[in-house]
This record gives structure tokens, sequence and C-alpha cells, in this order.
């Protein structure tokens, strides 16, 4: 058993917890239009999480996608995460945003959403369900008429820092499908709960 | 096979399908220039008179083997009356296919008279892998081509799907969609000449997920996919499986 994180940092690397996320975005569905919809897709973890073999600097983003009779929106985009971890605290979070291309080539924001990973093997079908700041009726007006959607000048309100959260109204829209597997190495023996070392 | 001959005979190196390397040629995916030691002793349990497994031969602890077997079952797709599947597996660098094809194209099939009409192809696939690391699993990417109203083949749908990470049988559908055309005017010269917008090497852009969000997608039907996982020295490498899917 390990006791402290010291320890783990001798442990050679085939001891290390690891864990891979491998599946898809999958889909788009209830976003009750009929524009191209991408699906932007940003990693956040904590400090004793490693992203393997290095740190992704850009948000993976999924093609435009137009909907079909069904009113689903496909992105059939291919994610493979691969962390390794000192500690199960701070476990990777997905910040999602959904833009949107419309008829005149103007991407705006269409809606935020965050979504936490799993934690144990196996299969996973994760529905995050999304939302959008609104503003005033002249702030809603202009977007109804013009484009331009309100979204939200500090992102830290998604995942960082939560007490920004009671100040924004927002209003409901569609839900992101993310198809995952995961598998965890070493997770059965040696995962541990300690505080990043800083 | 012939057991005087040691069973040494692994694929050249330059036969793992790359992520980021040069393309390989198609000429060895060609079966009559693969080697004729597929690897089949390890999945053989209950055969009697077994090759001796030899120094060097495929039966090496410091790999973990997957094993992969299934069907593509039907589609449905509202569209296309009549449609042929192409499928072809990728996967990461450190991926070696050990047995199997990797690629493969389906009949034509066209919708029965019932009320749920469905395109079936039924059509089977046998494939093995071995690697160190998942990082890279393995994914099959599938076309969908029919022909347009003049009888042209044209391409209808791609759609891209993991392999299911746990051993056990699993039923899983994967959603397609079809490029869009840049403006109505190209699309219209598209119809008229045969050339609906296709990705340019379509495995390889499905698979990986970089350089997607220049492409705008129509969506369209579903692709209905069974898979039966095995897997060997995955436990011995520290992944937990659950043994008991089905």
């Amino acid at each position: 058993m390990i006791e402290s994180i010291r320890e783990i940092d001798k442990l050679p690397g085939d001891y290390k917890t690891e864990i891979h996320y491998i599946g898809q975005i999958l889909e788009g569905r209830g976003f009750d239009t009929d524009i191209g919809l991408q699906c932007e897709v940003q990693l956040e973890y904590g400090e004793s999480w490693m992203e393997l073999p290095q740190k992704s600097d850009t948000p993976m983003q999924t093609q435009t996608s137009y909907p079909g009779k069904d009113e689903i929106f496909v992105w059939c985009h291919p994610v493979d995460l691969h962390f390794a971890t000192d500690s199960i605290f701070g476990s990777p979070k997905l910040l999602i945003r959904v833009w949107r291309l419309d008829d005149l080539g103007r991407i705006d924001l269409f809606s935020y959403g965050v979504c936490s990973l799993p934690c144990t093997t196996g299969y996973f079908m994760l529905n995050c369900p999304t939302w959008r700041p609104i503003g005033n009726w002249r702030d809603e007006a202009m977007s109804f008429f013009v484009g331009g959607p309100p979204k939200l000048t500090n992102e830290d309100a998604l995942n960082k820092n939560l007490d920004l959260r009671k100040k924004v109204k927002t209003v409901s829209s569609g839900s992101v499908y993310i198809e995952l597997e995961v598998l965890l190495k070493n997770f059965e023996k040696h995962w541990t709960i300690s505080k990043p070392l800083s | 096979m012939d057991p005087n001959k040691p069973n040494v005979v692994l694929y050249p190196r330059d036969d793992r399908i790359d992520y980021k390397g040069p393309k390989p040629s198609d000429s060895f995916y060609d079966s009559n220039l693969r080697p004729t030691v597929p690897g089949q002793e390890l999945f053989d349990e209950y055969k009697v008179d077994h090759v001796p497994i030899l120094q060097g031969s495929l039966e090496d602890s410091s790999y973990f083997y997957i094993y992969i077997s299934g069907q593509i079952e039907y589609s449905s797709f509202i569209d296309s009356d009549c449609l042929m599947i192409k499928y072809k597996f990728i996967a990461g660098k450190e991926w070696e296919r050990i047995y199997g094809e990797p690629s493969g194209c389906s009949q034509l099939s066209y919708k029965s008279r019932s009320s749920s009409p469905k395109i079936i192809w039924n059509f089977p696939f046998n494939i093995a892998y071995r690697s160190t690391c998942p990082r890279g699993w393995p994914q099959i990417t599938m076309f969908l081509v029919g022909p347009d109203f003049l009888g042209r083949e044209v391409v209808k749908g791609y759609t891209t799907m993991h392999v299911p990470l746990q051993p056990g049988r699993h039923e899983r559908s994967a959603k397609t969609f079809t490029p869009k055309s840049s403006s109505i005017l190209v699309q219209f010269l598209g119809v008229l000449k045969g050339k609906l917008p296709e990705l340019v090497d379509p495995s390889r852009t499905l698979a990986e997920p970089y350089g997607r969000e220049v492409i705008r997608a129509d969506s369209g039907g579903a692709v209905n996919i069974v898979f039966n996982v095995a897997e060997k020295n995955l436990e011995s490498f520290g992944y937990t499986i659950k043994k008991n899917i089905l």
C-alpha cells in the first residue's frame, strides 16, 4: 500500500495509475434549429493529472453538421485521451461549447455545457445538457433578428469559479451525446487520495 | 502450416497503419504478398496438434492481444434504396495487425418491401491486433456507396466507430454523415457530373481528431454492427477488465 505521494514518484512507470478515455463525440439532439452546429470540447483537469503524450493546447473541434430528418446533428468525432495521475482529485472535465454557422458565414456561440468524465471501467453514453446565457429584451431581440446572441465574458463561470454562476441568467438548449469507454490501469491497487503537491 | 518452418514471420514494419506517417501502399494488403503464418495458434484454444511456440514467435508476453470478429449487419438509411458498404480498420502507431484483412467491400444490397425497411449486408470481418499501449485503439471506418440516378457510384455516407474495449459481444450503432458542397452551384454541377463531395483520404480523416473543423456535413442514417471481442494479456498489464459483459 502506498502511503505518500513521494512514494508514488519512485514507482516505475508500469505501476502509475493511468486512465484511457476512448470514444466519440457522437451527436447533438434537441437544439431546435436547422442551421449548422459545431461542437468544441476543451479539457480541464487538476494539477496532479498529466495528459499523455503531451498536453493538448487547442480544444477538439468537430465538423459543422446540419440536421437530418430526425433532427440529430451527427458529429462522429473520435476521442482518444490518455492521462497519468498521482491522485484522483481533479478528475478531467469536458467544457463543451456549441457554435453555430449561419447562412451568412457568421460563427456565433450557441450554448455551453460541462461534463465530468466517469472514473470506473466500462462503456458510458454521456448526455450533457447545455445552456446559454440570456440578456435583457434588447439583447434577445437583437440576437433574434440580427444574430450575435449573448455569451459569457468570463468563461471561468463554467467550471473554475462557480461563484460567478449566480450572476448569470440562462436559457436551456439541446444536449450533446458523448460515447466513452474508460480503461483504468493499476487503479484497483494503487489509486490514492492525496492532495496535489503544490 | 508447415511445422518445420520456424514461426518467426511477422509483417514488415511499414505495414502498420500510421496516423501521421506516410500512407502504406495497398499492395501490402494483397493476400498474395502476406506471409502465410497468420498467428492462428493464438486463438485455437482446443487445438491438439498446435505448432510449438518458438522464440520470437507471436506469443510474446510483452504485448497484449485483441481479436475482433463480427459483422456489419444492416443500415437504416432513409434516402437510398440500395447501398454497398466498404470498411477499413485503422489503428495507432504502436499497433500491429497480426491476423485478418484490414479492409473489405460488401455486396450491393437493396431494401426489402417490408414495413420496416432495412438494407441488410450481414458482412463478416475477422482481425487481430497486438500492441503495448491502448492509445490509438483500432477503429472501423465505414463508407456507404450507392448508385445515383444515372447508376454512377457516389458516396452516400461516412462513419467511424471504435472497437469496444471490453471483451464480450457488443451491438453498436453508428450514425453516418455526408459531406456538403460549398455552394449551391457546385452542388448542382456535382449532381450532374456524378461527383458529389468526398473526403480525400477518408479513413484517416475519419479516424484522426484533427482537421475535421473544415468539413460541413449533412446527417444521415445509421449502421448497426456486432463486435465479438477477445483480449489477452491486458490484465497482466494492469488494466481493469469487466469479465461478464455479454
